[in-house]
């Protein structure tokens, strides 16, 4: 069964997979390949998902949800300074998850998210004809554990086992170098909609190694779009008197307008900003000094980055860019100062990360020889230590599978419990950083304070799940946990959601798939008869009874079985049968109508 | 078997135990040569024979990185997905100790740290040996106190000149401890030349951090 690569994107969503050696992606209503991660629900709580639901952004604002990934695994706190921008409510209830109220319902993102995939997860399977519930979704690379998690549940509720996660720039390396057979250290900057990423990969004989990885989850294009927005609606107050921002719908109109002029000053260097009656000429130039401060956040992150690959920026042999953000000019220009070396700007920023994700899952399918991704830990793990300071145990960027242990004591006599507190993140102070989990070590025979011999074990697999133990040397004691997901949800809640999405699940695909291939099934019975009858004295004798073979076959199976594949296998068996049949009936057909005499096409259906 | 990296001789320890899976008896490591089953990770292995190498001190860079990718691609987890779940255990077991040996050994002054301990070399009681007057201004600088511009390049100056002159005692040092010749002092001198690398790192970080203020 194939898995599905999947970009879950805070704008646009693509997914696919490698079909004969080449990565194919599935398209949306309107033919395209990338589905916007917008979900718009209406008065009965029906989602509908996609383009669709970016066309209600405007008119629908309150029940209309966009850039979710800016909330997964994200809690209250997290996100205080940009939640006054938001069209839509958010419900006051919880600290540990954002949560959207929406009439008088709640979604989490993981929700949201899941209906995204869902919809990924229907469309790939009715345009590749197959089942699909697994799949490799790619995160930003700066991702902590509760987003990833988050991410990981989010395709669970959809149906979809995630059997991993990797990181977006990696992706976007793993594409580029399937496209190219590229050698050497390649960076990649990563400018989407919500998120910055830069990663730094060697290459060689087709292993990517990831040797560093940094950037800020909460910078992108969006980001541009408020900037502009809000010099705009300065533009707009100073001369009409009346403020954008005094409703929700016209707020969120002058956004989507924002971006909108964003992308045209990527095109033309001036453009016409027209709003009620208001008029402004924006210039590209003046957009790119309103954007700057912004952008110039992408530099301590690449120069971190630089430094944990213990590289100088001379010995990157390609920069390539990936995100729609990198199509601005000013960006590119900004980035070949950055790193003095002009970018590789070829790639479709849109479709890389997408198709680096179908090539990681072809190679988790045993499919793709030859090419291996080692991937790192984004983010440094640890244990919080006496004082509430944290102590590192792994660094980030270290190359996974990998395990670490390090030895530590007790600093009050007589002791006979410790707790291990597993914290992920780079600060000194355990609160600064994200708790993941906390066990305690019990039983200890008490001794005087610094004498207890405690080694702390981590160890993390290739999925990146990592499993801590301790135990005391003296007195043998241990204990040990894998640590759980911890994305702001109680495990009720989970239970429920889960039950809930499997309930649904069950309907869905082998039903749908059912009535569909009984569909086409009876009416390509009906085709070959018909075409039988009109043409048989095109053919011999045998080839004759070949197709009647098949015609039986298919109508046993219509008739008697509930099983979509062997529907399908017989279906192409006919076809295949009928192949050369079929070719001979068209060439007459095409002969008759030179000579005038008009037959009816005889594959057509009545 | 798994094809020699060029410039790198490799040889695996021998296994204890026969294949588990063809048990052609003992084994070769990581893989069987009569079945091409990956075996079990043996406990106890030093970063060098994890990896298949000869205890040496020189080691090329890019040479030890082809090696290691090769490694991965014959053990890596990932290469052995559809395989029975021992095979796939095994190879997460070498992978994690392979990432271990590659992450030390591919750093010269963890690698040197490491030879170090494999032969049981205590470096806790050495002092550096420094210029006196170099750890003199040092120390002054620890204090806290004001400093003079002046000063402060002149330090500078000289602790550069200082880590470049342990720099290029190094590779002599590691050319020496590949030749097997008078381990006991070249042990002696890679010691003496861990104790300096480490207080000169230490000052430049501070310099650095003084130098942002
Ligand atoms: N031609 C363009 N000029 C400027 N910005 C663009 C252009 N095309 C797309 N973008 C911006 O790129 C962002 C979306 O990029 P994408 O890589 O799809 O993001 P994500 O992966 O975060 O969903 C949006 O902010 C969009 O405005
Ligand atoms: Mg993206
Ligand atoms: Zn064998």
């Amino acid at each position: 069964m194939p898995i599905l690569g999947i970009d879950l994107g805070t704008t646009n969503s693509l997914a696919g997979l490698i079909e004969k050696g080449r990565p194919r992606l599935c398209t949306g209503e309107d033919g395209s390949t990338l589905i916007p991660s917008v979900v718009s629900f209406d008065k009965d709580f029906h989602p509908c998902i996609g383009i669709d639901a970016k066309k209600a952004l405007a008119t629908e604002s309150k029940r209309t949800l966009y850039s979710v990934k800016r909330f997964m695994g994200r809690g209250r706190a997290d996100i205080v300074h940009w939640e006054q921008q938001l069209p839509f409510d958010l419900s006051p209830s919880d600290a540990h998850m954002v949560r959207f109220a929406i009439g008088e319902k709640t979604y989490t993102p993981i929700e949201i998210s899941a209906l995204i995939l869902a919809k990924l997860k229907r469309l790939s399977e009715e345009q590749f004809g197959a089942k699909i519930d697994k799949a490799v979704i790619t995160v930003p690379a700066y991702f902590n554990d509760a987003q990833r998690q988050a991410t990981k549940f989010a395709g669970e509720l959809a149906g979809l086992e995630v059997v991993r996660i990797i990181n977006e720039p990696t992706a976007a390396c793993l594409a580029y170098g399937l496209h190219k057979k590229a050698t050497g250290t390649i960076a990649v900057f990563d400018l989407g909609g919500g998120t910055f990423d830069i990663s730094i990969l060697h290459v060689k004989q087709g292993v990517f190694e990831v040797l560093a990885t940094n950037g800020d989850t909460a910078l992108g294009g969006d980001d541009f779009d408020h900037e502009i927005a809000l010099h705009l609606r300065t533009a707009i107050v100073e001369t009409t008197g009346r403020d954008p921002w005094s409703s929700v719908e016209t707020r969120t109109a002058l956004l989507v307008e924002s971006e909108r002029i964003k992308r045209a000053l990527t095109d033309a260097p001036e453009v016409c900003f027209s709003w009620n009656g208001f008029e402004k000429q924006v210039s590209r130039q003046q957009m790119d000094q309103w954007l700057v401060p912004i952008l110039k956040r992408v530099e301590g992150p690449c120069n971190q980055c630089l430094s944990d690959a213990h590289l100088q920026k001379q010995q990157l042999s390609e920069v390539i860019l990936v995100g729609g953000s990198t199509r601005m000019p000013f960006v590119q220009k900004y980035v070949r100062e950055l790193f003095s070396k002009d970018p590789i700007n070829t790639l479709n920023p849109d479709e890389v990360v997408a198709v680096g994700a179908t090539v990681q899952a072809n190679i988790l399918s045993g499919q793709q020889g030859g090419m291996l991704l080692l991937d790192v830990i984004p983010l440094t793990l640890g244990i919080e230590t006496i004082g509430g300071t944290t102590s590192a145990i792994i660094a980030r960027n270290t190359t996974i599978p990998v395990s670490a242990s390090q030895q530590f004591s007790t600093y009050v006599d007589g002791q006979t419990s410790v707790e291990i507190h597993v914290l992920q993140g780079e600060r000194d102070l355990a609160q600064d950083n994200r708790s993941l989990a906390r066990f305690q070590l019990k039983n200890l025979p008490p001794m005087p304070a610094g004498i207890p011999k405690i080694e702390v074990e981590f160890v993390i697999d290739a999925n990146g799940i990592l499993s801590v133990s301790a135990s005391e040397q003296r007195s043998g004691q241990t204990a040990s946990l894998t640590v759980n997901p911890s994305y702001g949800l109680s495990a009720e809640e989970v239970e429920k959601m889960l039950s809930e999405a499997y309930a649904n699940a069950e309907s869905d695909f082998d039903k749908r798939f059912l009535i569909e291939s009984k569909t086409s099934g009876e009416s390509l019975v009906r085709a070959a008869r018909k075409s039988l009858k009109q043409g048989s004295h095109l053919i011999g004798q045998a080839e004759r009874d070949n197709i009647e073979r098949a015609i039986a076959e298919l109508e046993a199976a219509l008739s008697s079985s509930s099983d979509y594949k062997l529907i399908r296998k017989k279906i192409e068996h006919l076809e295949q049968s009928s192949r050369h049949f079929a070719e001979l009936l068209i060439n007459d057909a095409m002969a008759s109508a030179l000579k005038g005499k008009n037959l009816a096409n005889p594959a057509e259906d009545p | 078997m798994l094809k020699k990296a060029v410039g790198v001789e490799v040889h695996f320890p021998h296994s204890q135990l026969a294949c588990w899976k063809c048990r052609a008896a003992p084994s070769d490591l990581p893989v069987c040569s009569r079945c091409g089953a990956v075996q079990d990770f043996p406990d106890g292995l030093s970063h060098y024979e994890t990896l298949g190498l000869g205890p040496s001190l020189a080691l090329n860079e890019e040479e030890l990185r082809n090696h290691y990718y090769a490694l991965c691609r014959e053990l890596h987890p990932d290469q052995h997905i559809d395989k029975e779940s021992r095979q796939s255990i095994y190879s997460l077991r070498w992978t994690t100790a392979i990432n271990k040996a590659y992450q030390i050994l591919r750093d010269p002054i963890q690698r040197s740290q490491y030879v170090l301990q494999l032969h049981q070399v205590d470096t806790a009681q050495l002092k550096p040996a420094l210029p006196f007057k170099l750890a003199e201004t040092y120390l002054d600088l620890q204090s806290d106190g004001p400093m003079g511009k002046e000063i402060f390049e002149d330090f500078k100056k000289e602790m550069l000149a200082e880590i470049v002159k342990n720099e290029q005692q190094w590779d002599p040092i590691a050319r020496q401890f590949d030749s097997g010749v008078d381990r006991p002092s070249v042990l002696r001198q890679l010691a003496q030349y861990m104790a300096n690398q480490k207080i000169l790192s230490a000052m430049a970080n501070d310099l650095n951090k003084r130098w942002k203020e």
